[in-house]
């Protein structure tokens, strides 16, 4: 009896040891509650564009960006990086399991800086739907969603699609 | 139930749990963890034509080591790189930098598209540009697509980059893209 006692509470320990290491490598992170605070530490029309952005996900998503200050826990910044091949980047820089703790955008001015004010913003609202906890979403094209990877899309607020997104997860 | 577990049956299975504990703590605990960052890329390159258009160089080679450090909080990696084969344009040297977006920092791989920096003495079919930006005032070089242009090689056969589109996700033999290279 002992013996199958031990292989049981081992088979337990496997079990509980390996579950959560699979976790990790998905995109599947989300805010512990809907109100975020947010900033938009940038300049000129960058700062209108992630306003604009911001309202949008306000308007439509349950999730609700508040004004944050610096301490905020979405921060978005513009400057310039180079031809890095990306024109905006989420890093979320706090995470605690699955909850994330501070999500830091950086919009890349080399690429941003000829863009209109459409497209800047579609880059900006598309950050901010990383921030949320969104990946991304190809399979509908270019209009389907503004989760779509690339500055090709054609939607600059989010889609139906996106807005099901968030409204999955929280 | 007992009497299925006997004999030589129990250490067999009391070692393989172990093992398996063993293990699931480690990547639970110490492995490094993959945090992926969510980009917004300019282009997405549907085949190796597109790709050949947009480089300066396209080389076969070998990273020898690399550095990694933040720039206004984004995580950046330098890897030096020896030219093995040049397949287009001409490298400003017989070892030459690139400078990608991620790598190991604080014990986790942050990665673009879940695409790791390039490892360390690992041979590589490359396709990069020029750097131009603040990022490092040392002469370098960005993959075409920032992970796109990125196949890693083993022997004949090449690994092409997490989440490409089908006309470079398909490649598997580094013969067929040295031919679409020199097509
Ligand atoms: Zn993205």
């Amino acid at each position: 009896m002992k013996k199958l006692t031990l292989l049981l509470g081992l088979a337990v320990l496997v079990f509980g040891s390996w579950t959560p290491a699979f976790a990790y490598n998905l995109w599947g992170y989300q805010w512990s509650s809907t109100s975020i605070s947010y900033e938009c530490d940038m300049h000129g029309d960058y700062t209108t564009q992630c306003e604009n952005g911001k309202n949008d996900w306000n308007r439509s998503t349950p999730v609700n960006l508040t004004y944050g200050g610096s301490n905020a826990g979405i921060t978005t910044t513009a400057g310039n990086f180079g031809n890095v091949s990306w024109s905006g980047l989420c890093n979320l820089s706090q995470v605690s399991g699955r909850t994330i703790l501070k999500a830091d955008i950086q919009i890349n001015t080399h690429y941003t800086d000829s863009y209109s004010s459409l497209q800047r913003k579609g880059v900006i609202t598309h950050e901010l739907g990383h921030a949320i906890g969104l990946a991304h979403e190809d399979s509908l094209g270019r209009g389907g969603a503004v989760m779509y990877s690339n500055d090709g899309r054609t939607v600059y607020s989010p889609t139906r699609d996106d807005i099901a997104g968030v409204n999955a997860i929280y | 139930m007992m009497d299925s577990i006997k004999g030589k049956m129990y250490p067999l299975a009391v070692f393989f749990l172990g093992a398996l504990l063993i293990g699931g703590v480690y990547f639970s605990f110490f492995a490094p963890k993959e945090v992926d960052m969510g980009v917004s890329i300019p282009h997405t390159y549907s085949d190796v034509d597109e790709l050949k258009k947009e480089a300066d160089l396209i080389i076969e080679g070998k990273t020898l080591n690399k550095r990694t450090w933040n720039h206004q909080g984004v995580p950046f990696t330098l890897s030096r790189v020896k030219v093995g084969s040049i397949l287009a344009g001409k490298p400003k040297s017989k070892v030459i930098r690139v400078l990608e977006t991620g790598g190991m920092r604080e014990g986790k791989h942050w990665t673009v598209e879940h695409n790791r920096v390039m490892e360390k003495e690992q041979d590589y079919v490359l396709f990069l540009r020029t750097y131009e930006g603040p990022v490092t005032n040392e002469e370098s070089y960005v993959i075409v697509g920032a992970y796109q242009g990125k196949f890693q090689v083993e022997g004949q056969r090449v690994t092409p980059p997490a989440e490409v589109e089908k006309g470079l996700a398909g490649l598997q033999s580094k013969n067929q893209l040295i031919t679409d290279i020199k097509k």
